[in-house]
């Protein structure tokens, strides 16, 4: 159907009436999109690195300090260094747990199971349950004295744990948590490998591949796209990871440390939430998120180019 | 004439409605309001100071809400929809006045008169900062030594005076399983954060020489580490972190009160859990020890404070209620209910106060030992962080008590 | 031929489909057990949730506990305001996203090419850096202590969103449209009559996602309700949890009744959840 778009784009706006319709009713329709845009994102990015570079808490106004925030986040700041490794180590190994157990749990529910829509139902569901709620169960089942899994443990003759109350422990109940609630990105997975044609692995078969063969050079390279996008996802979720920790690092009482044991659940996205709302210190707080910033965008950059070597984007 | 005297009529019901009406409107209250943090029983008891308060005058009406988080109360004066008259603790004075969020009091004393003579000169010092008083106190925090004194019999030991004793006594109570799991802790490092301040004055040592900077490099300081390292490696750092996340402070779980625990730090509010959770068990409540025989007890303290926003809309009655809420009428009953220490001197020699468990001990204990503020400078919660940090490496193994005292000197310099 | 293939199947593929039958059983019972447990520790009596060993069903079952869980918290007010936020939410960011999806896709105008690599970009900016700003923004408008702050940016085009039904919607022949314009139909009309219904499915994903998120948004409510009034259930629970003592019975029931909804939803609406994540997740 031949569009008639071609045939007016060289006149300009106010002569051509179409052209004029249609700019001024696109842009009415991207009305909202267009407000959000410059109001809550570009014009607060340009302000956050203007509050980056100022002493500002909101009780006043601000006080220039030029790179002050950043000096002192980089070389005075003793919670910054650890705030970042936690995020990191959440970032990469709780990204690579999740995906690799959503990819496994994909590949099953992709064989000729029975009920099969029966165990894609749960192991979805604790996915969408709202964090706050899965924090606490599991802050009861990890209790280090009643819960589930220390009583199962024990009954196994293993010693308990003390998941929340030792450090070494603390990020991997996390990411335990994380891992359960990978149920979205395994259904991603599912709808990609569906969509892999059935008639390259009778090809492959034919010719005598076995099944490792045929997961490294169907299965994995038709994922390959998906995997990407969610490698990236992933990490820009890791470094903005918050609710859980912040909710089970503040429960309960005079025991509990503000970041767990030996400030091991000290994330990233909580070292500046308490910095901008709990000690107001605003200006420290924005340094960190173009911080923050500028990591996740050298990264992303970092995974994109390496994505061209094994990321195959099939017809 | 009849028409003369309708007339009338008419207009003295019409003198008398407008007259009502004018008397109805300067006898309108303005609404105070009043938000605080404590909830459950204790906000119930704050309900009923503010419904006696109502009842006492008829100028202002308070309106009482139950905040808890103490940043949102922040937050929501800075948006300027904060309350007229809020609470906090004394160690958020000096920042908080700092930041802006306090109303200078001098002005309200000065014309009503009122007589801030009646609180403990600490206490005062605690709520004024250069020369203000942004805060006015309700009562005195101060952590005693509470001993189960049937473990203590069971073990044969002898009640600890000094921090050495304190050491050798928890070594004896604490009882360990075949596997190293700790059954009975003998130190008082549950609940976790109370041990430090307590144990740093007790042992002559403090935090800061002038009230202005912090200065951790004094012998108080290092004893008080090296007490609490020598229990940590005796014992265990997992065993005891295992032991402390087992139970839950001041709920049917709480190790002293399941007698799972001999020496406790803890406040003048434990008498109402024992009694709720624990009646039958027998203890003793005496001040922290010292460092040596015969020293005068130290006993650092810190307090609630009632303070008014400086962007509260109706100070004057807020100022009216917060006196009436430290005074003797205002909070007596409530600090009996939750069993807290009065700041009001009045409420001393008050024979309802003294007849409540260990009130006798604390009393004495505020007006004998030696009493010492919390630091209140701007910064002091950084500086709490970094202390428990460090000192937490220290019991972790990584650093020795000299390192720890040098890092947090050190750091302290870098804090901003 | 291939019927023959198909029912001859060897011992060792009957064998492989057994494993495979085996692990997804034990694997989905792992999943389970913690919402089992969640239901189980909320039927039972306080002194029953601490023993050693575990007891996996409740004895007596306290149904009791919901109806205390449920006044101590003050749910029902927690409930009614995160119904407030979510549905309002839901109907905003169902009505912008799908506008200006429609606006990408099916009118020819400059910004076509301009705005979807910006929604793209936005999607991936962490909130850190916005979140400041933002705030500020809101405080100067006088509007902090409100749901505004959670509501309002819905209704302006949230960029997953758009994404979303504009994957969609490039599904869509363009041919009706060009038809509709060339019958001389406005563009506000084809939005109505023509988009919306062929996008319905799309937009229902985006309606229940939206409400899912807005019900579960914590960081929000953290951040701008402060009156304990208006807490959403979110910050109701972690208020209850955040005091000393944590009634663990209580705190599960609370859960429970919390996660319900959210079951249900997905129960009733599976397909366009499926649909949706799949329509985001396949993505070159």
């Amino acid at each position: 159907m031949r569009s008639t778009g071609n045939k007016v784009s060289r006149v300009g706006f106010f002569q051509n009436p179409i052209k004029r319709t249609r700019t001024i009713w696109g842009f009415l329709f991207s009305l909202p999109w267009i407000i959000g845009f410059l109001g809550f994102t570009l014009i607060p990015i340009i302000q956050s690195f203007y509050y980056s570079l100022t002493e500002y808490s909101i009780f006043r106004s601000p006080k220039w300090v030029g790179l002050d925030n950043y000096v002192y986040l980089f070389t005075r700041d003793r919670l910054f260094t650890t705030a970042l490794k936690n995020t990191l180590y959440m970032t990469v190994f709780g990204t690579a747990l999740t995906l690799i157990v959503a990819l496994l749990l994909a590949l099953l529910l992709n064989t000729k199971l029975r009920a099969r829509s029966l165990f894609r139902t749960i192991f979805y569901i604790p996915s969408i349950l709202p964090q706050v709620a899965s924090s606490l169960v599991w802050m009861w089942i990890l209790n280090s004295r009643w819960g589930l899994l220390n009583n199962l443990l024990n009954s196994l003759g293993i010693a308990s744990v003390n998941w929340f109350g030792d450090a070494a422990y603390t990020k991997p109940s996390l990411i335990m948590i994380g891992v359960w609630c990978c149920g979205n990105i395994m259904i991603i997975f599912l709808a990609a490998l569906q969509d892999v044609p059935r008639s390259l692995y009778e090809a492959a078969e034919i010719d005598g591949a076995g099944t490792m063969s045929k997961f490294r050079h169907i299965t994995l390279p038709s994922l390959s796209p998906s995997l990407l996008f969610q490698i990236i996802m992933g990490v820009i979720n890791g470094f903005q990871y918050f609710t859980q920790a912040y909710i089970i690092s503040n429960a309960s009482g005079a025991e509990q440390r503000t970041y767990g044991p030996q400030n091991s659940m000290l994330f990233y996205a909580g070292y500046m939430y308490s910095r901008g709302f709990v000690n107001f210190d605003m200006g420290l707080a924005s340094a960190m998120a173009w911080v923050l910033f500028i990591i996740v965008a050298i990264v992303t950059v970092i995974i994109l180019k390496s994505s061209r070597r094994w990321v195959y984007y099939g017809g | 004439m009849k028409k003369f005297s309708v007339l009338l009529l008419a207009l003295a019901m019409l003198l008398m409605t407008l007259s009502v009406g004018a008397v109805a409107e300067t006898t309108e209250r303005q609404t105070v309001n009043f938000w605080y943090l404590w909830t459950g029983v204790e906000a119930e008891g704050m309900e009923e100071i503010i419904a006696n308060y109502n009842a006492s005058q008829d100028v202002y009406e308070v309106v009482g809400l139950s905040v808890p988080d103490e940043s949102k109360i922040v937050v929501a004066i800075a948006s300027n929809e904060g309350p007229d008259v809020t609470d906090s603790f004394s160690s958020n004075v000096s920042s908080y006045y700092d930041q802006g969020i306090m109303l200078p009091l001098n002005d309200y004393i000065a014309e009503s008169g009122y007589d801030t003579s009646a609180f403990p000169e600490a206490m005062m010092e605690c709520c004024t900062v250069d020369g203000n008083i942004v805060a006015l106190p309700m009562n005195i925090i101060n952590y005693m030594m509470y001993i189960n004194t049937d473990l203590l019999e069971a073990a044969d030991v002898e009640i600890p005076t000094t921090g050495d004793e304190l050491l050798e006594a928890a070594r004896a109570l604490t009882q360990v399983a075949d596997d190293g799991t700790i059954e009975v802790l003998g130190m008082p490092v549950y609940p976790y954060g109370y041990y430090l301040d307590a144990m740093v004055y007790g042992m002559g040592g403090s935090y800061t020489d002038d009230g202005e900077t912090l200065n951790v490099d004094n012998e108080g300081f290092r004893k008080a580490v090296e007490l609490l390292k020598a229990y940590y490696d005796e014992f265990g750092y997992d065993q005891i972190s295992a032991f402390q996340t087992a139970g839950s402070w001041l709920d049917s779980t709480d190790p002293f009160l399941n007698g799972q625990q001999a020496i406790r730090f803890d406040g003048s509010w434990m008498a109402n859990f024992i009694s709720q959770y624990a009646p039958d068990l027998n203890y003793t409540c005496l001040p922290i020890v010292t460092l040596n025989e015969g020293d005068t007890p130290a006993a650092v303290v810190s307090s609630s404070v009632f303070y008014i926003p400086s962007t509260a809309s109706c100070p004057d009655g807020a100022f009216d209620f917060m006196t009436y809420l430290v005074g003797p009428d205002g909070c007596k009953q409530w600090l009996m209910d939750c069993t807290n220490i009065p700041a009001h001197s009045a409420l001393y020699s008050d024979e309802d106060m003294l007849a409540i468990t260990d009130f006798p001990a604390y009393f004495d204990a505020i007006q004998t030992n030696e009493i010492f503020v919390l630091p209140t400078f701007s910064n002091w919660s950084d500086c709490a962080s970094l202390i428990s940090d460090m000192v937490e490496q220290v019991i972790v193994g990584t650093y020795s008590v000299d390192e720890c005292v040098e890092q947090i000197m050190t750091e302290y310099g870098y804090l901003y | 031929m291939v019927t023959m293939k198909k029912n001859k199947k060897s011992p060792w593929q009957v064998r492989r489909d057994i494993a495979l039958q085996v692990v997804a059983i034990v694997v989905s019972l792992v999943f389970l057990v913690p919402l089992f447990w969640m239901v189980s520790t909320s039927l039972k009596e306080s002194t029953q949730v601490f023993t050693n060993p575990p007891q996996w069903l409740p004895n007596p079952v306290v149904w009791n506990n919901y109806a205390e869980a449920v006044t101590k918290i003050d749910y029902l007010r927690y409930s009614g305001n995160t119904l407030l936020v979510s549905v309002t939410s839901m109907i905003g960011s169902m009505l912008s996203a799908s506008m200006v999806a429609f606006s990408i896709t099916k009118i020819e105008w400059f910004g076509k090419k301009l705005i979807f690599p910006l929604v793209l970009g936005s999607m991936m900016l962490p909130y850190q850096v916005t979140m400041i700003p933002v705030y500020i923004i809101w405080r100067d408008l006088g509007l902090t202590g409100t749901y505004l702050p959670l509501i309002i940016p819905y209704f302006l085009g949230s960029s997953y969103y758009v994404f979303l039904l504009r994957q969609f919607s490039m599904t869509v022949p363009n041919a009706l449209f060009e038809a509709a314009t060339i019958d001389g139909a406005s563009y506000g009309k084809q939005y109505l009559t023509i988009m919306l219904p062929l996008i319905k499915p799309a937009i229902t994903s985006v309606g229940i996602f939206t409400f899912l998120g807005s019900w579960s948004d914590f960081l929000g409510p953290l951040i701008y309700i402060n009156n304990e009034r208006n807490y959403t259930l979110t910050l109701g629970l972690y208020a209850f949890v955040s005091e000393h003592s944590v009634d663990w019975h209580l705190l599960m029931a609370a859960s429970v009744v919390f996660v319900i909804p959210v079951i249900i939803i997905f129960f009733f609406a599976q397909k366009q959840f499926i649909e949706g994540i799949t329509l985001t997740g396949i993505k070159g």
